[in-house]
């Protein structure tokens, strides 16, 4: 069993170490971090799945760890998507190429063929895109891993600056076809991860929140004296805790391949909404300078503004997890919350 | 650096299922169950207390010596959430498992245990809470009751407001000043057990707006009680009374009172679906599991002997929220009325709900005080 405590130390000093105001600044104007990449890298960090000495559940710990690690300091890389590529092509049997990956979803409607094992479609959004090494995508119900140099791509961003490109494949040979893949289950496999970045940056908006406002000075003390400040902040820290078990029980719902849509329909509902009013609170606590783009509040706020939506918002999870439910009926909703379905 | 909160979750809790089998099957075949209630917990009925209590269900964690199962604390969470879940009316007994058999058992002396224990546990002794006045809300070490010490006991004179079923329970677990110093006013508390048909203690009725007869104001001329009333330490009453507040405030009362009526709903969704139900229906469903396993994450902790109050603060700051909003959504976005004297489940049990609402974030600290509690574990006071 690895230590789950020390790799998300050794992620957490690796991407602090390597991560200057300047590369994030660089990123933002679309330049790739590749010698942080690569310092990841080496320290295996990119495939925090194949760190795990037992089975997939531990895999599965590692990647949450490695991935908070990284949602907390806003690091600019498909860590995240990486991660669910890897462990994609691992449930199918599938080599792991290197470098960075990327997961197309837009679960439940397909948009990529399969015909005569060449794909065609077009796949929106795609998360870093132009710098992954290849895709991994539902195609004609099966999995595929695409190769980037095999698209078209036209580029596009999130309120945050991360790439979200536009990919199209035209008659593309696949590097690999899996077998049979449900789309539905790699999006919420997606929703699981954003969820739990969520939760990370939500979390550290509150820890940028509670120093600023213990340092602040108005009318002769800091605000964090004051009630209203504190009672805001209260709320942001209950907001993220209740994120953070969300994903937390989405991944032990993943490990234990029992209730996952159910676990990671609550989870991404959940760190949407709880994200969103812990974004709304740091920006309140710190008045003008938090919409300034030297503090460094936005690197965390827009970011979570994206991810609210990536994945699936939570209007959308609300109505499929209370059709679920409503669709259920002989159970009670009682027996669903306590089991699972 | 701020310390995160701990909550470490599960996702199988396969020695639980055996409880929660053996309370539902109690439940199934209990007549009060003909008709569930919401708020089911601040619902007084000694007869369903009784039956509950003679099942084995209330003092569950105690020793067997004092009546109890010695089963786990969470195996004691199943059975809570349980009665709430099905809205079984569970006040009568409520107070006394949860906390006032607790300190007894904490701090009370061989004798208090062997004496009071067993009857709470048999269903039998019900218990009140002894600790707001008239003058004293949130701002607890305020209290003026005073327990002097004369000859043999005490003579307690002064009042206490708010004390739910004082009418209808046997004890009242009384926090009160023993000795005076004004300036440290956390000292000289104690805690102090009296018998409410002790000669001196006026009881009078104070209606809710529910219009039902909960609250008590209790007046205390000359109440004489005995030496061996005092529970625990005889100053030490306001430290007692924090190490309570873990188990009064993290557990699913703090987010389950109004759950029968949002299930209440799902079964009228079933049989006439309408537009929103299930959108309405996971919104609320995405908060509770998620404070669902906080709250039972605290329980863990709390049967492991740590007192997680940060932890706890958060449950019910999140948890009353949540059981105000299931009230709030259901009034604002379905149409059929909320009606107590209604023979429709759904509108008879909303009706419940909403007019006890407000009480949420109020009884057990309000939200202002666990907002303050929260921020004091931010590191901002």
């Amino acid at each position: 069993m690895s230590d789950i405590g020390m790799i998300e130390d050794t992620a957490r000093r690796t991407i602090a170490d390597g991560l200057t105001t300047q590369a994030l600044d660089a990123s933002e104007q679309g330049a790739w971090a590749g010698a942080l990449w690569e310092r990841l890298e080496n320290q295996g960090l990119t495939r925090p799945a194949a760190i795990a000495e037992g089975g997939a559940g531990e895999g599965l710990e590692i990647e949450a760890a490695v991935l908070r690690a990284a949602a907390g300091a806003a690091l600019p890389l498909p860590l995240a998507e990486t991660a669910i590529a890897s462990w994609m092509l691992g449930q199918h049997g599938l080599d792991v190429p290197t470098g960075p990956l990327t997961v197309a979803s837009f679960a439940p409607h397909e948009t990529l063929t399969v015909e005569a094992d060449r794909v065609s479609g077009r796949l929106e959004g795609v998360a870093w895109g132009r710098n992954a090494a290849a895709i991994v995508a539902v195609a004609s119900g099966n999995l595929v891993l695409l190769d980037r140099e095999s698209a078209a791509i036209s580029v596009g961003a999130n309120l945050a600056s991360e790439p979200r490109d536009t990919l199209v494949f035209s008659k593309a040979p696949p590097l690999a076809i899996g077998g049979t893949a449900d789309a539905e289950a790699l999006l919420c496999r997606c929703a699981a991860v954003r969820a739990l970045q969520l939760a990370e940056a939500a979390g550290r908006v509150l820890e940028i929140a509670v120093e600023y406002a213990g340092q602040r000075k108005q009318f002769g003390k800091p605000i964090g004296g004051f009630q209203a400040i504190q009672h805001q902040l209260a709320t942001a820290a209950s907001e993220v805790a209740s994120a953070r078990v969300a994903a937390q029980q989405a991944y032990l719902a993943l490990a234990a391949r029992r209730n996952i849509f159910f676990a990671c329909a609550i989870a991404k509902a959940r760190a949407n909404d709880a994200a969103g009013a812990v974004a709304r609170i740091g920006h309140q606590v710190h008045g003008a300078i938090g919409f300034t783009r030297e503090y460094p509040l936005h690197r965390y706020t827009r970011r979570i503004q994206s991810w609210r939506g990536e994945y699936g918002a939570s209007a959308y999870w609300n109505r499929r997890l209370g059709e679920l439910m409503l669709g259920a009926k002989e159970r009670s909703l009682w027996s669903i919350v306590v089991s699972g379905i | 650096m701020m310390k995160p909160p701990n909550f470490s979750v599960r996702m199988e809790y396969p020695e639980l299922e055996r409880v929660r089998h053996e309370i539902r099957e109690f439940l199934a075949g209990d007549p009060a169950m003909a008709t569930p209630r919401a708020d089911s917990w601040s619902q007084f009925d000694p007869a369903f207390s009784g039956r509950l209590g003679r099942a084995g269900f209330i003092g569950m964690t105690w020793p067997k010596r004092y009546g109890g199962a010695e089963r786990s604390s969470l195996e004691r969470y199943v059975v809570i959430e349980e009665l709430l879940a099905a809205g079984a009316p569970a006040a009568a007994h409520w107070i006394a498992d949860r906390q006032t058999g607790p300190q007894i058992l904490r701090f009370g002396s061989e004798d208090q245990r062997e004496r009071i224990l067993p009857a709470i546990a048999r269903g039998e002794c019900f218990c009140s809470i002894g600790m707001s006045e008239p003058d004293t809300g949130s701002d607890l070490a305020s209290v003026r009751t005073r327990a002097e010490r004369k000859g043999d006991g005490w003579t307690i004179n002064g009042r206490k407001i708010w004390t739910s079923y004082a009418h209808q329970s046997h004890y009242v677990l009384m926090l009160c000043r023993t000795s005076e110093n004004a300036a440290a006013r956390h000292q000289g508390l104690s805690q102090i057990l009296v018998p409410l048909d002790t000669p001196g203690l006026t009881i009078r009725p104070i209606i809710n707006i529910a219009g039902t007869h909960d609250f008590n104001e209790l007046l205390f001329e000359d109440v004489q009680a005995p030496a061996d009333a005092l529970i625990g330490t005889e100053g030490a009453g306001w430290a007692q009374v924090i190490s309570e507040l873990a188990f009064e405030r993290s557990g699913p009362e703090r987010f389950l009172s109004s759950f029968v009526a949002l299930e209440a709903f799902a079964e009228m969704a079933r049989r006439e679906p309408a537009a929103g139900a299930a959108a309405l229906i996971g919104s609320l469903i995405s908060r509770l599991a998620p404070l669902r396993g906080m709250s039972m994450s605290i329980a863990e902790q709390l049967g492991q002997g740590v007192s997680p109050n940060f932890e706890a603060a958060l449950v019910k700051e999140m948890g009353s929220l949540f059981e105000q909003d299931v009230t709030e959504r259901l009034l604002g976005e379905v149409v059929p009325a909320a009606d107590p004297e209604s023979s429709d489940k759904f509108k008879r049990l909303l009706a419940e709900a909403a007019l006890r609402a407000p009480s949420f974030s109020i009884r057990g600290g309000t939200r202002e005080i666990l907002r303050g509690i929260i921020a004091r574990d931010l590191g901002l006071r």
